[in-house]
């Protein structure tokens, strides 16, 4: 073979990262272009014998069971959106949020948190959000990339408001308390949710054009014809606290509560007279089309994690930061910039497995707390979700979006909220109370 | 400084947990007894490959080896299961280590996994495992209709059998169902790892000291790669993996008595012993189960023969 | 940045459009209307997935009788439906990529890139689903030759890992051949 091995790890890490750029940029599909980065280099590194590898990690990934939320919540997605409730909820939404610019922006955001008290994982909120808000925004006469901004950054809450799928994977492989994860992410993700909002607000105030309040006409309606608009969101709250009620009621388990959702909506076009197989079966292929994607995507990136690991990167990263002789907070800042980096290339899922055996035990001998350490990976994990040219959120949101929004012009929309996701960090790691006071830690 | 053998060995542990720590001990130390011809690169579990697929990746040469529960391979062989947990089998890690390494265990863990390309160099274990649990359980009636969450394999059916309800969900979900109430129990890991996962913080009544679980840890390595060590190389192996069981062993047991002691400065978490009787009582339920899974196999038969025989010698079954 | 150029014109058929966006697509060769067709169906286990997990949920909370087939039985549907997804995106030309240079150099550059990318795709796809092989071999074969199914494991104990893994081999074996016919394809094409 070619005996890439040979050329020692150092050199190996980058020429994988500029072979994911240029495999990237021939408009490979990216599922296929971290899958054959991770095959050529086992091949090279390793011979043939090591290319079983890159299926059981394909078998393994599609085997995980908190996956299976998923798949739930694209279906739940679909079928909102093919009804008319999404819609209505809209036009209420924008009835009580008219006057203010940008109000219904603001409104999307509260939505994403109550979403994102409710799974675990990112991918369905985006989407949810991708069929239900983005599109309606875009009706009201939204700009199209703080509509798109807002959905993107709001869905990635997902992950920081508790229950948290990454927290919860960072507890278990750091060994702390979970609870005390969970609380430490409040103020944070607050602080993320407040930063959004009055970037939303002063954008739309700057320039009204941006979320154009709704016209007079529609605005002045009798109290009467506001009551019975109000009956178009009863469904939605329903659903809503049926599913929220069956996690915090001990009903349904966090991956279960994406069926809760299925089943809810399903319960809901029943009852407005709006299920039919054509739906049903538009609903189905489109989950399936959405799932192949993601999925794929994930694939691709967990073989590559795997062959870097046999491949010894996990020592040579470690063996960096070791070799560095520098102040302690500077080592936590070397780490982030680490975590930035890779997560332009990588999922969360593929960073943590990658770098926190590496990490925490770093953090711990350091004196630091695993727990504000904790608060930190997982927002710097909102960046990676957004940061080109690996950004989940996007790849979620551009499957569900209309066909002209491109991937490039989501990117584009999202480097505000970059911005404002690294200040937030930047806060949390000057100021580590933010996380630590809420759990009693300080 | 270059090693004549880098290895890359994977753990069924995560990077955080305490066992972790010790495991890497374990592999450092083979590089100093083998004067440096050895470089084990132990990595934590699910870093190559999933947890339960190192059997199959050890064997074509993947990884070189691994430390793994052997009952994740129950699918490839009811045996796997009869070796990784015999449940309530033993009422101490000391008893294992006895029939693994003098009671023919060692033997037979071969047979089972020489024809996989794997050799078996010696076991390790965590411990009894405590319970979790959001109600008091006194006693195996106390089971009848508990909702619990329950591990794949031989752990689920002894439950099972004594009228609890056990539900399957993995790992990760444990933490979030157990406080929500969704499980009212769960069999999860060693006290002091349940109790610095904050489970106590709403499951009160730990069964503390444990008895119904007890995972074997097999560490084994790929045998083409064991059949071309020296005699020397092959005795710094096995030695350094006796005293590494023992060297966990002890020091997990210290670890859990230190979380005991910290738990109970928490007045409303009650730590339940189960009286002898009650054991007694669970143990010979679970006795029934293994001779069910000795029919599912010939080599699990071969297995259920050689615990058998090796308990009835040491007084700890009657015959 | 800019407003939209034309933020109010057009846009119920902006959601028209979004929603149907995935039903006129043109397809290739038969092949991949065919994958597309029995997608149709595959899709439907996600609908039985839902209902037993709804029925697990139920039969826990009211019942106390959480049963022992409803979690891996959905992870068994979920991992093939998902797998099965890899190939009808594939079939749909749905796949995320990055098509920068694809729209900034002209049609005999495209027709390059198809090529290359065919290419690719091709040698990605054998090579695992050569894997597949060895991995599905192992999991219906003992290391003596006899056959058995590999089982789960757990108190049920059911195939599932066989059936995934051979049914993971054949999508790799079908999206192996899809991608030499697209590279026939577009070799024709840049002829
Ligand atoms: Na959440
Ligand atoms: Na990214």
């Amino acid at each position: 073979m070619f005996e890439l091995s040979q050329m020692g790890i150092e050199a190996a890490s980058y020429l994988m990262i500029g072979s994911i750029l240029l495999l990237l940029i021939t408009g490979l599909p990216l599922a296929f272009v971290t899958g054959l980065v991770a095959l050529v280099f086992a091949l090279g590194w390793f011979g043939p014998m090591s290319i079983p590898l890159i299926t059981t990690r394909i078998y393994s990934f599609v085997n995980e069971y908190v996956l299976i939320s998923i798949p739930m919540f694209v279906l739940m997605a679909s079928i909102l959106d093919r009804s008319g409730i999404a819609k209505d909820l809209y036009n209420t939404l924008r009835m009580f949020a008219g006057r203010l610019p940008g109000g219904v922006a603001v409104q999307t955001l509260f939505v994403a948190i109550f979403l994102a008290a409710m799974s675990g994982i990112i991918g369905g909120e985006i989407i949810l959000l991708g069929l239900l808000a983005l599109p309606q925004m875009l009706r009201l006469g939204y700009n199209q990339r703080l509509s798109i901004g807002t959905v993107c950054a709001g869905g990635s809450l997902g992950t920081m408001v508790p229950p948290s799928i990454v927290l919860i994977i960072y507890g278990l492989t750091a060994n702390v308390s979970i609870s005390e994860l969970f609380l430490a992410s409040v103020i944070p993700a607050s602080l993320l949710a407040s930063l959004y909002i009055a970037y939303i607000l002063i954008r739309c105030f700057l320039d009204p054009k941006m979320g154009p309040p709704a016209p007079k006409e529609e605005l002045d309606v009798s109290f009467a014809e506001k009551a019975a608009q109000l009956k178009s969101i009863i469904l939605p709250v329903l659903v809503a606290v049926w599913v929220l009620g069956s996690i915090y009621a001990g009903i349904a388990s966090v991956t279960e509560a994406a069926c809760m959702g299925v089943v809810g909506v399903i319960i809901s076009t029943i009852v407005r007279r709006e299920l039919s197989f054509a739906m049903m079966k538009a609903s189905l292929k489109q989950t399936l089309n959405t799932c192949g994607m993601i999925i794929w995507i994930g694939i691709g990136a967990s073989a590559l994690v795997g062959v870097y690991n046999l491949m010894g990167g996990n020592r040579f990263i470690q063996s960096v930061i070791l070799g560095l002789d520098i102040a302690p907070i500077f080592i936590v800042l070397i780490m982030m910039a680490i975590l930035v980096v890779l997560g332009l290339f990588m999922d969360w899922i593929g960073i943590a497995l990658l770098t926190m055996p590496i990490f925490v035990p770093i953090i711990v001998s350091l004196g630091y707390s695993p727990i504000w350490f904790g608060i930190l990976f997982s927002m710097n994990m909102q960046i990676s979700y957004l940061s080109p040219p690996f950004g989940p959120a996007a790849f979620y949101l551009k499957s569900v979006a209309p066909p002209h929004i491109s991937l490039k012009e989501i990117f584009l929309s999202l480097w505000p909220f970059i911005l404002l996701q690294i200040s937030a960090l930047g806060l949390v790691m000057a100021f580590p109370s933010i996380a630590l006071w809420l759990p009693g830690l300080n | 400084a270059d090693a004549k053998y880098k290895w890359t060995f994977q753990s069924g542990a995560q990077a955080g947990d305490s066992f972790f720590a010790i495991q890497q001990e374990w592999a450092k130390r083979v590089g100093v007894m083998s004067q440096g011809e050895i470089d084990i690169d132990l990595v934590p579990v699910n870093s190559v490959v999933a947890y339960n697929e190192t059997l199959d990746a050890v064997g074509v040469g993947i990884l070189q080896g691994h430390i793994a529960d052997p009952s994740y391979f129950s699918g490839k062989d009811p045996a796997f299961a009869m070796l990784g947990n015999l449940v309530g089998a033993w009422s101490s890690p000391y008893q294992m280590f006895g029939f693994m390494e003098y009671g023919g265990g060692k033997e037979v863990y071969n047979q089972l996994v020489n024809p996989y390309g794997l050799q078996f160099i010696g076991a390790a274990s965590t411990g009894v495992e405590s319970f979790v649990s959001k109600t008091p359980i006194r006693s195996v009636e106390d089971f009848k209709g508990i909702k619990m969450r329950a591990p794949e394999g031989m752990v689920q059916e002894v439950f099972a059998s004594i009228n609890a309800a056990p539900v399957n969900l993995p790992g990760s979900e444990v933490y979030t169902a157990l406080d929500k109430g969704v499980i009212d129990a769960a069999d999860y890991s060693v006290f002091s790892t349940n109790q610095a996962q904050g489970l106590h913080k709403f499951a009160k009544y730990p069964l503390f000291p444990g008895f119904h679980s007890m995972p074997t840890l097999a560490v084994s390595m790929n045998k083409n790669i064991w059949d071309g060590l020296s005699p020397s190389l092959k005795e710094v192996l096995s030695v350094s993996v006796r005293e590494f069981g023992y060297d966990m062993v002890q020091r997990l047991e210290m670890l859990d008595k230190q979380a005991v002691v910290e738990a109970k400065k928490d007045s409303s978490i009650e730590i339940i012993n189960w009286p002898e009787e009650e054991r007694a009582k669970f143990r010979g339920i679970a006795q029934k189960q293994w001779k069910k899974w000795a029919e599912r196999s010939p080599m699990a038969k071969e297995v259920y023969t050689k615990v058998s025989a090796y308990l009835v010698s040491q007084d700890l079954l009657a015959k | 940045m800019n407003n939209n150029e034309n933020p109010n014109t057009s846009v119920e058929e902006v959601s028209a459009v979004a929603l149907d966006h995935l039903n006129d697509i043109q397809f290739n060769n038969a092949l991949d209307r065919w994958v597309d067709r029995l997608g149709g169906y595959v899709s439907f286990l996600f609908l039985i997935s839902v209902g037993i997990s709804f029925y697990e949920i139920i039969s826990r909370y009211f019942f106390n009788a959480p049963t022992i087939w409803v979690h891996e039985s959905t992870t068994m549907i979920c991992a093939l439906c998902m797998a099965y997804g890899g190939s009808y995106c594939l079939a749909r030309n749905t796949h995320i990529s990055i098509k920068m240079l694809y729209d900034a150099v002209g049609d005999r550059g495209r027709h390059c890139l198809d090529i290359v990318n065919a290419l690719l795709s091709v040698f990605f796809c054998s090579l695992i689903a050569y894997a597949g092989y060895i991995m599905t071999h192992k999991a219906l074969f003992t290391p003596s030759g006899m056959f058995r199914l590999e089982t789960s494991g757990s108190a049920w104990n059911p195939v599932t890992p066989a059936v995934v893994k051979t049914g993971l081999f054949v999508i790799l074996l079908l999206m192996t051949l899809q991608s030499i016919i697209r590279l026939i394809q577009a070799i024709k094409k840049a002829r």
